[in-house]
């Protein structure tokens, strides 16, 4: 998960290493202002938990075991901004420390697990939770804030991948898909441990306690909803541009190209991506877009109105009663 | 963490040089490692001598340093297919990028890792105090890597007591047991920080970190310094 | 005059469950008193009132006879000195040196000053010597000596020990024992080690339930056996 140095062209990095220094301060100064003293031992003392968290990991199968990356639990616990500054304190530690993660990459690794991952975890948290107040919603909005902010990640370095010159159809697919399993992990990890913290911390859970939901505004919401799916969207979209790609003409010397053309095995992908029937090939890429962006909206928003849908019916019971 | 461990050392050659010189040498040296162009064989070559030179002057344990390589095993992995695929296809990398990446991230990490050892995590930490002073974000790695000494360990002994004891025969059970764990040392680590941030209050502190005595940066050791920069823009931009 | 008064100190959790019913209490200067009192009992809650980590809901404490409110805090913090039971907590700097120089320098001192007073903690607990040494690389015994020395270097009129004696050895806790006899301020020392408060102090209080139940010469509170008793202190 952590990037060397050198995977990424100068280009990248130093693109990443400027948006996250600037971002990053931005979380600095926004936190500082609300600071008291003691939050200061709070934060490191915190910082000190997500990397001693990562090491708490769990077998799954032949011999690959998981773990947390942490940054939706850290969001949700304390706070985005308080998050963003914890998460880069892990990142940096590890790379000067522990040689995790490169040097110049550290603006790609912060941008990604300390930006990104807390954002899109925290988003989409707040957004469900605002939507849902259904007995379990705010597990499920945990589960569903951990999963999309590692599959988010996950997009976002592969991006900054194929940007770099990567063979595009060979890597995301395949962290992609990594990502949709490790997501699951994470889901089930930050749940079952806000779930632990709730009961012994009652005044921390978002309901029944004092512990100010997160404010996200409707059009925060959305726009940031759209922003992540567009981003989803995008790392997929290499998969099907128009021009053969690698494994295709691998595919082709090998013979194989009539079975490839009537099986695409890869997800998500329309066929080249281009939409049948739609003349123009800018025009069709970008519909294919669209369509790509609403093929994750939809099912997303689907789990949000189901959730929105039992609250209703409680109030509505509710009145029926009075 | 070995690396944290408090090393007695003989003092070398590279003990007499500043740390903070140090540390700039270690990020221009990695930056230039970065900004090499794919194939720079030669290039590539000189800086690994001088990583080389730096590790025997500093009497660095090499072995200890390449056991951090496999950390890399992954990339190499992903970096691998993709340019083998490309080799295979008309765009995108080839043997040369492939093989940059390898000995450039190596090179790197192993840069880093000498790092660690020498001025060691505390005074490369200092030394970043040094560099950006009153900065809020210095502070804040400064306790994180005092405490994670601290809660590492609460993490190794309930893991011991977790393995201890086997794992669920469910892979669902398993997560759910880790999550647990997760919670309890966080609600650990909240009563820990509460306790560090009344034992600082109760000395006075406001919210900054109190300045000590900054030594003054001899203009020698600097000079060497920005020699040794000046060194590596040069065989980054020079051909 | 006192140097440390308490006064009627209440104080509730946010939950509403009362930790202090009301406990005065006073301490002269260079005197040294036992704080007793099974878990539990309000003694930590208590402490953290004496140098305004926690301020007052109800009754005041005074310092020298000035009443503690957030305008006097760093003077309070000057004057009355905390060891927090855990070392861990206690010691967040990289070495022992800047950790003992940290009171100090909140306090503002110059840096020869700060080196001076240093040394003589350092030297003072038994730790000369131990400047670059990194704190969690030090043995029990050494932490607490470290951890005293970080209060003891802002020269306070009292100083304030939590469980000076948890987690030390027979060895560690003699040592710590000589080092308390021979410190210079004003001790006021929670403790569950009937046998160490014998040894210090000369006085005793006993806290129980969030109320004083008594306070009297160590030798007669310590011979009353059903009152340390009634107390589960023996």
């Amino acid at each position: 998960m952590h990037m060397p140095d050198r995977v990424l062209t100068p280009e990248v990095w130093a693109t990443l290493d400027v948006a996250s220094v600037g971002l990053v301060g931005g979380a600095v100064y926004k936190t500082r202002q609300r600071l008291e003293p003691r939050d200061a031992p709070l934060m490191a003392v915190m910082a000190a938990f997500i990397f001693a968290a990562q090491m708490v990991n769990f077998p799954v199968a032949l011999g690959v075991s998981g773990h947390l990356i942490g940054a939706t639990l850290a969001a949700v616990l304390l706070g985005i901004g308080p998050a963003v500054l914890i998460m880069t304190a892990v990142l940096v530690i590890q790379a000067l420390v522990f040689q995790d993660g490169g040097l110049m990459a550290l603006g790609a690794n912060v941008f990604n697990l300390a930006l990104v991952a807390p954002v899109v975890g925290y988003l989409v948290y707040g957004t469900v939770l605002r939507h849902a107040r259904g007995p379990a919603s705010p597990q499920v909005a945990a589960f569903l804030g951990a999963w999309l902010s590692v599959v988010a990640t996950a997009a976002v370095a592969g991006i900054q991948l194929v940007l770099s010159g990567y063979a595009a159809i060979a890597i995301i697919p395949g962290i992609l898909l990594w990502h949709l399993a490790i997501g699951i992990g994470e889901g089930l990890i930050t749940v079952a441990a806000l779930q632990l913290v709730w009961k012994a911390k009652p005044e921390m859970a978002p309901i029944s306690g004092e512990a100010e939901p997160p404010r996200i505004g409707r059009t925060t919401s959305v726009v940031g909803l759209l922003a992540v799916a567009s981003v989803l969207a995008l790392a997929l979209s290499p998969l099907a541009s128009p021009s053969p790609d690698g494994l295709e003409r691998v595919a082709h010397d090998a013979g194989l190209a009539e079975e490839f053309e009537h099986e695409p095995i890869l997800p998500g992908a329309l066929p080249d991506y281009t939409t049948p029937g739609v003349e123009g090939e800018a025009a069709s890429t970008a519909i294919a877009g669209v369509i790509g962006v609403l093929l994750v909206l939809i099912p997303l928003a689907a789990v949000v109105w189901l959730i929105t849908w039992g609250k209703g019916q409680e109030e509505e019971t509710a009145q029926d009663a009075a | 963490m070995s690396q944290t461990s408090e090393r007695i050392r003989e003092p070398s050659v590279l003990d007499r040089v500043d740390d903070r010189i140090k540390v700039l040498c270690v990020v221009a040296f990695v930056a230039a490692v970065a900004l090499l162009p794919d194939g720079a064989w030669t290039r590539f070559g000189a800086l690994a001598g001088l990583l080389l030179l730096a590790y025997l002057l500093g009497r660095v344990p090499l072995l200890w340093a390449l056991k951090r390589l496999p950390l890399l095993l992954p990339v190499f992995l992903l970096v691998g297919l993709s340019a083998w695929i490309s080799s295979r296809g008309e765009s995108g990398m080839g043997t040369d990028r492939f093989l940059s990446v390898l000995v450039g991230a190596s090179m790197s990490l192993l840069a880093l890792a000498l790092m660690a050892y020498n001025p060691g995590p505390d005074n490369m930490l200092r030394a970043l105090q040094f560099y950006f002073r009153g900065s809020f974000l210095v502070t804040l790695l400064t306790m994180t890597h005092r405490y994670i000494v601290v809660i590492v360990a609460e993490a190794r002994r309930m893991l011991r007591a977790r393995d201890s004891r086997g794992q669920p025969p469910r892979v669902l059970d398993r997560a759910r047991v880790a999550g647990s764990m997760v919670g309890y040392l966080f609600v650990r680590s909240l009563q820990r920080a509460e306790r560090v941030g009344h034992a600082m209050e109760a000395r006075g502190f406001t919210g900054v970190y109190p300045r000590g005595r900054v030594r003054p940066l001899r203009w020698t050791q600097l000079a060497a310094g920005l020699t040794f920069c000046a060194a590596m823009a040069a065989v980054v931009v020079i051909p | 005059m006192p140097v440390l008064e308490v006064e009627s100190l209440e104080y509730k959790y946010p939950t509403g469950v009362s930790a202090l019913g009301g406990v005065s209490l006073a301490i002269e200067p260079g005197e040294r008193v036992a704080l007793l009192g099974p878990n539990g009992a309000g003694k930590s809650t208590l402490i953290l009132h004496l140098n305004g980590i926690l301020l007052c809901q109800q009754g005041e404490v005074r310092v020298d006879g000035d009443r503690v409110e957030k305008r006097n805090l760093a003077e309070v913090r000057r004057k009355v000195g905390l060891v927090f039971p855990n070392p861990d907590d206690q010691l967040f700097m990289a070495t022992v040196a800047e950790d003992v120089a940290f009171g100090p320098r909140n306090m503002g001192l110059d840096e020869d000053e700060v080196d001076r007073r240093v040394g003589r903690a350092l030297e003072a607990v038994g730790l000369p010597g131990f400047e670059e040494r990194m704190p969690y690389h030090l043995s029990t015994g050494e932490k607490k000596r470290a951890s005293i020395a970080t209060v003891l270097v802002m020269e306070p009129d009292v100083m304030v020990l939590d469980e000076p004696a948890a987690g030390l050895d027979p060895r560690g806790r003699k040592g710590l024992i000589e080092l308390l006899k021979g410190l210079p301020c004003a001790l006021l020392v929670a403790t569950h080690d009937l046998a160490m408060a014998r040894e210090v102090c000369s006085r005793v209080l006993i806290l129980d339930g969030g109320k004083l139940a008594a306070d009297g010469p160590v030798d007669d509170v310590l011979a009353d056996t059903e009152l340390l008793l009634e107390h589960g202190l023996a």
